[in-house]
């Protein structure tokens, strides 16, 4: 089972840059297999 | 799409491994050395990053496992994953319906059974989640696995290699029926379904009085949609990855925020070190029955882009 890593990693990313996680709460780094 | 992050004021640091596990290591202890406050890791092999996690757990850095548990270590603050026995159970149950439904004069069924990869700790919960469905009907003897081959160390495919999968049922297929026919193969990923179904068409199967035996899947990948849509595949299941993301989003805004991470499991995910708090999602098998409703409707997908 190959994970949908692009399709989670850009939800994710929208979900941080829209505001999901208060400004200025820190650096999230994000490992994706592919 | 960095500049979005920065005109938001977050800073988030994406790295994909192509599958390569030092590359992986790699790019969590850089991470580290540039001082994330959390770490979200989908791990290639879940029993490789002790090491790197000591150094993160070294440096405060939470971490939280997404999708594969982390094992063998005992610095994994969180893990956001879908309930992956169910989605065994499910698997299981759409092959029972599907031979119910094509092959109900048939019994008893031979099917042929297919395991994730072995270094992933959630293919062990797919086979024993499919299995707690077919055992009783081996045991009742509606089921015969004609190879005999059972266990995770016999039927796992590695990497979960789509070309493995399909060289492993063309032996199946050679070694165990010349003389008769398969009804139903349990795969557990869209990626060898398509092997094993590649396989079997090369044999005949879907064509003439070879009927399609069911055969099973996991993702709703496009490929595997379209094949269910044609008759080939009967079913998959569907992961809802936005819900995986915002469960992990929410992970990660807790622990930002001094807070406690929604969880709903505290005893299923045990790493070799600790059980790991989890957050569980639900799965939702999907047949052709149900791809538009599901998958259309749903918003994952456009009608053209499985068409």
């Amino acid at each position: 089972m190959k994970l949908m890593t692009s399709m989670l990693a850009t939800t994710m990313l929208v979900a941080f840059s829209s505001g999901a996680i208060a400004q200025d709460a820190g650096y999230v780094g994000i490992a994706m297999p592919t | 799409m960095v500049k979005q992050f920065e005109e938001a004021g977050y800073t988030v640091d994406l790295q994909y491994a192509e599958d390569d596990i030092p590359n992986q290591l790699a790019q969590i202890e850089n991470m580290i050395t540039k001082g994330v406050d959390v770490l979200v890791i989908a791990a290639i092999d879940g029993t490789t990053l002790s090491n790197a996690l000591a150094n993160a757990a070294a440096s405060d850095i939470d971490v939280v496992a997404y999708d594969r548990l982390i094992r063998d270590s005992g610095d994994v603050s969180y893990y956001a994953t879908f309930d992956n026995f169910k989605v065994g159970v499910q698997q299981a149950s759409t092959l029972v319906d599907g031979l119910n439904a094509r092959f109900a004069d048939q019994k008893p069924w031979n099917v042929e059974l297919f395991g994730g990869s072995p270094d992933d700790n959630n293919a062990y919960f797919f086979y024993d989640g499919a299995m707690s469905v077919l055992q009783p009907l081996i045991d009742a003897g509606d089921i015969v696995i004609q190879s005999g081959q059972m266990g995770m160390d016999q039927v796992g495919t590695l990497r979960w290699d789509g070309s493995v999968a399909q060289a492993r049922m063309d032996n199946l297929l050679s070694a165990n029926y010349t003389d008769k026919q398969v009804q139903a193969v349990l795969s557990p990923y869209d990626g060898l379904s398509i092997g094993i179904l590649s396989s079997l068409k090369g044999v005949g199967y879907g064509s003439g009085d070879m009927a399609m035996p069911i055969v099973s899947g996991q993702d709703a990948e496009v490929q595997s949609v379209k094949s269910i849509l044609a008759d080939e595949q009967y079913s998959t299941i569907f992961k809802d990855t936005r819900e995986l993301a915002r469960v992990t989003v929410g992970m990660v805004e807790a622990l930002l925020n001094d807070g406690e991470p929604e969880i709903n499991d505290t005893e299923t995910y045990d790493n070799g070190v600790k059980v790991v708090p989890a957050y569980l999602l639900e799965p939702v098998a999907v047949t052709k029955d149900n791809v538009e409703s599901v998958l259309i409707d749903g918003g994952y997908y456009t009608k053209d882009q499985i068409e």
